[in-house]
């Protein structure tokens, strides 16, 4: 082993146990991303739609995935941002802010948001798949309970505003399911699988 | 923050496409100023004769996770937008041990293989030429492939977020575990000269 070797096994400890120590002193900070939100911080997608469609003055929608998702697909009227900007750009104090990104993501952006001292920032929880299946393309399955035509009635007139295609009469299996079926919500990556089979389809059809 | 730079907008595709080639070029001269491009110093790796490869790829994988880790808690690179590849447990076990065979036959892996050719090394064109009959029967039998290619997905994970702990700690094992290693290598290659 020769001195150099020695320097950077040495180095790469070093930067190992700082790293080590840096989580300890920032794990005890107030904005832990792991702390539960609050249920209030939450906004569905239809309820999202309805506020676009509103033209809420005050909502700002922000993207906080990679610019290259953003530009696939986004929420209709959402701008994009990183986090650092997220941290450094100054937004209108009264501005209803929604975010949305992989859910681990936004918090982060929520928490970030909150200690700049922003009251009403919400998250779209599941995101871009939420946005496709509950409002760009719901579906309706031949067993339908009454609530969730009800849904459905509703999501059909959101969907017509955004260009999307509502379908009805699919099978069971064919509905998407997420926190608001009730259903246990699907792993991160199946349901960002899921979102983009459905990007593509919708750029298959041109829309 | 402005890394990863084609996520955050700063290079454009084009300019993406453009850089690939470089970093390719750069990952194949460290290959092969590493040692690796001789099929012999691979597959001393299997024998326990020659560990270069274990040391070689150890400190590029310590190197990458610890400047990973520090440009992301500096604030420069942003690893949240970094793609992570999706875990098929069945699928990705059966593909690396049908990797490790084709290495040991071969003596070489793609990237080596790509090495060895470049330096004019007859058994390199041979792999790569193995590795192109390998993509094509792929996909031409992707179809009737697809249900175990697909099966047993766990989705986008890392070691740390399964064994619940924080990224911190993943550096520094990994870190303990590559230095006792290098150390145990060293006395291997010793006790075999």
């Amino acid at each position: 082993m020769t001195r150099m070797h020695r320097a950077l096994a040495l180095l790469a400890g070093a930067l190992a146990v700082a790293a080590l120590l840096s989580d300890v002193g920032s794990a005890g900070a107030a904005a832990s991303p792991s702390a539960p939100v609050n249920p209030a911080n939450y906004i569905s997608a239809p309820d999202l739609a309805s506020r676009v469609i509103s033209q809420d003055a005050a909502l700002i929608v922000i993207d906080l995935r990679s610019r290259q998702d953003f530009d696939q697909l986004h929420v209709a009227g959402a701008i994009h941002m990183t986090l650092d900007d997220l941290d450094r750009q100054e937004l209108r104090r009264d501005a209803r802010i929604v975010l949305y990104a992989d859910e681990a993501r936004a918090v982060k952006g929520l928490r970030l948001l909150q200690a700049r001292g922003y009251q009403n920032v919400a998250i779209l929880r599941d995101g871009v798949y939420e946005w496709i299946t509950r409002v760009l393309e719901p579906r309706l399955a031949t067993d339908a309970t009454a609530t969730e035509r009800a849904e459905f009635d509703r999501a059909v007139t959101l969907s017509q505003f955004f260009g999307g295609l509502p379908r009805s009469d699919v099978s069971r299996a064919e509905v998407a399911r997420g926190y608001w079926t009730g259903a246990p919500s699907s792993r991160e990556g199946s349901r960002e699988l899921l979102a983009r089979q459905a990007i593509a389809g919708i750029r298959r059809r041109g829309c | 923050m402005s890394a990863p730079l084609s996520e955050t907008g700063v290079l454009g595709a084009a300019a993406v496409l453009a850089s690939a080639p470089l970093i390719g070029f750069a990952f194949g001269w460290c290959l092969e100023r590493g040692g690796l491009g001789s099929a012999r110093k691979l597959t001393g790796q299997f024998y326990l004769t020659d560990l270069t490869v274990f040391k070689v790829m150890f400190s590029a994988l310590v190197t990458a996770m610890l400047g990973a880790f520090w440009l992301d808690r500096i604030g420069v690179l942003d690893l949240g937008l970094v793609y992570l590849p999706e875990t098929f447990v069945v699928p990705q076990a059966i593909g690396g041990l049908l990797f490790g065979a084709g290495f040991l036959v071969g003596g070489l892996c793609p990237g080596t293989a790509c090495v060895a050719a470049a330096s004019g090394k007859l058994d390199g064109l041979a792999v790569m030429a193995g590795m192109l009959l390998g993509i094509v029967s792929f996909n031409v039998s992707f179809d009737w492939i697809r249900p175990l290619f697909e099966s047993t997905p766990l989705g986008a994970v890392t070691l740390t977020s399964l064994a619940g702990v924080s990224s911190a700690i993943g550096v520094l094992a990994i870190t303990a575990a590559a230095l006792v290693g290098f150390a145990l290598a060293a006395r291997i290659e010793r006790a075999r000269a």
